[in-house]
């Protein structure tokens, strides 16, 4: 419903100008949570901008429900963004409106009625559950209050899709993840399709389906958020995934890792599955079947989407055969198994 | 003594306030649509229009540099169009009115531009028109800015007014002068200057109230 294609983002300045976007391809589907994770100044925001043409790309289309953007003359365009809700960082209420009439303010803009009004801003205020607080000034609510109100006037015009720039990234980790429940059940039970825009993994493990992953203006990695957590590929993402970095390796196991194999050498792997319970049964099972050594360097078990997942990095001293035997099996268990690296040395069995 | 104060005062004080509020009326019927253009034709306003922006920037830069005598004396046959007269209380409405434009103006550009961008964009956002965006984020964000130059402009109007007895407008500044430093009733000056401060004091306080319950922040 949300087609990004070939998207670039040049600002101009004094020293040149900042290439934002260098070219990003997105489809974002109907009634998904589609997540974009990158770091500062990766182009998020912007990328952000350009679907309801805040930001107007350099090249490139934004195709919205099979309509180009880009190609609008500015009524139609208004027309379109009254069907796109956007939530901002810092909440972007009006100050001298109470909570009740920045909920109307989309409607206002649209030309409603006074009576249609009143009749689509309750529902949405009793929806965030703030209709106790329908008569206050933003500045006396709380960040999580704040955004709740952002939230009910994003969805007062009943759109199709809500934009989201860092929407929890001002709030403490508890309001955090009562604002990501509220947008999991305007996804669920208004069916809104969500495109959110964070540098926190965990609100992308919290809402999103999918995730893309930006770096310098460019998508790197995209894919379902389990794959991506299981099977992180770029090497960004398996920083985002809480994977530890080749030198952070290297200073575990005492020895570099290197990308080379080598016959004498041991493999570290890195182990993705599905259930927590799964991992003591899993080295244990490997040790017993295979004629194999094994040093556990790193584990971690997430909830992603609510289900657990669970990572581990372990050092294999073992012969090659006896390697893709071992592997074989776990891959046949649905394990997924990445080779990280290599390391010059015989594991000492622990005495 | 007591004669004089109370024969000249209260005229003195209806001639004031007749040139103060009808100029500051057309100020703010003209100086807040003028800080509305300042703001939304500049570069990354809402409706940019550089050209625009910098000719009506040129015009009220020049007209806020003029004197306001010389300013008075240079706009006669304007005055004599519009009042029929150039002199008088009506005729010092017309100069007064033409400062005030502009330097209301550029205290609304001001409140206006301490509005946050992000609501700007989250009204753009929701599809507003640029009028919309106008009168329905920017004036009412900028309100009590906008109450707080206005008070500043009505206050500075009361000093130009004295200055407009010069063309035999009357009021306030005019009295103290004639009587006070003309023939050294220094009885009547006090009392004028004493109601000056008064004046002023009252509309203050009256501005800055009004700005504190427009203020929700
Ligand atoms: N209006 C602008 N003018 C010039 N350069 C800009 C502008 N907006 C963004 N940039 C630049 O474009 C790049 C991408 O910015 P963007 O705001 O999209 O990053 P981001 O991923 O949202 O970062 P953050 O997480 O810090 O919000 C940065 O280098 C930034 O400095
Ligand atoms: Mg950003």
């Amino acid at each position: 419903m949300i087609e990004l294609a070939g998207l670039r983002k040049t600002y101009r300045g004094p020293d040149g100008g900042v290439e934002a976007l260098r070219g990003v391809d997105l489809t974002v589907e109907r009634g998904e949570v589609f997540g974009v994770i990158g770091r500062s100044g990766a182009g998020k925001s912007t990328l952000l901008r350009c679907v309801n043409l805040l930001e107007r790309p350099t090249a490139g289309r934004v195709v919205v429900d099979g309509v180009d953007l880009t190609a609008l003359p500015p009524a139609a365009l208004r027309d379109v963004r009254r069907g796109i809700g956007m939530i901002f960082q810092h909440f972007a209420l009006l100050s001298s409106r109470t909570v009740r009439d920045n909920v109307a303010l989309p409607l206002e803009l649209a030309g409603r009625s006074k009576a249609e009004i009143a009749d689509a801003v309750d529902p949405m205020l009793e929806f965030v559950g703030l209709t106790s607080m329908r008569d206050r000034f933003p500045a006396q609510l709380s960040g999580g209050q704040a955004q709740r109100v952002g939230i009910a006037r994003a969805l007062a015009s009943r759109p199709s899709v809500l934009l989201c720039d860092e929407a929890t990234s001002a709030l403490d980790p508890e309001t955090t993840q009562s604002i990501l429940a509220l947008l999991r059940e305007v996804n669920r039970t208004l069916g809104v399709t969500i495109v959110l825009i964070t540098h926190e993994m965990g609100v992308i493990k919290n809402v999103a389906d999918r995730v893309a992953v930006i770096d310098a203006g460019r998508i790197v990695e995209e894919g379902a958020v389990r794959d991506v957590f299981l099977h992180p590929r770029a090497p960004i993402t398996r920083t985002f995934v809480g994977e530890p970095t080749a030198e952070e390796l290297s200073a575990m196991l005492g020895a570099p890792l290197g990308d080379a194999p080598s016959a004498r050498g041991n493999v570290v792997w890195r182990l993705g599955f599905a259930e927590s319970s799964a991992r003591d049964s899993l080295v244990t099972t490997l040790i017993r079947r295979f004629p194999l050594e094994l040093n556990i360097v790193s584990g971690t078990i997430e909830r992603v989407g609510g289900e657990p997942l669970g990572t581990l990095v372990v050092e294999l001293t073992a012969d090659p055969s006896v390697r893709d035997d071992a592997r074989s099996y776990l891959e046949s268990v649905g394990v997924r198994v990445d080779i990280l690296g290599y390391v010059e040395r015989h594991l000492q069995p622990a005495s | 003594m007591w004669n004089d104060i109370f024969s000249l005062l209260p005229e003195a004080l209806w001639e004031t306030a007749q040139m103060v509020g009808v100029s500051s009326l057309v100020a703010l019927i003209a100086g807040v649509p003028l800080g509305v253009l300042l703001v939304a034709t500049d570069r990354g306003g809402i409706t940019p229009n550089v050209v625009l922006n910098r000719v009506v920037g040129a015009v009220v830069n020049a007209t806020r540099s003029v004197p306001f005598i010389i300013l008075m004396v240079a706009i006669i046959p304007l005055t004599r169009l519009i009042a029929h007269t150039s002199i008088g209380t009506a005729a010092a409405m017309v100069p007064l009115a033409i400062a005030a434009i502009p330097f209301l103006g550029r205290l609304v550009e001001a409140a206006l531009r301490e509005v946050p961008r992000s609501l700007i964009e989250a009204a753009r956002a929701m599809g507003a028109t640029p009028l919309q965006i106008v009168t329905k984020v920017l004036l009412p964000e900028a309100r009590p800015g906008i109450v707080a130059g206005f008070t500043i402009t009505v206050i500075s109007l009361i000093g130009y007014s004295a200055v407009a007895g010069a063309i035999g407008a009357g009021g306030l500044g005019d009295l103290g002068v004639r009587y006070g430093y003309e023939r050294f009733d220094t009885a009547v000056m006090i009392a004028t200057v004493a109601v000056l401060i008064v004046l002023v004091q009252c509309i203050q306080f009256a501005g800055d109230r009004l700005a504190r319950r427009l203020t929700h922040r």
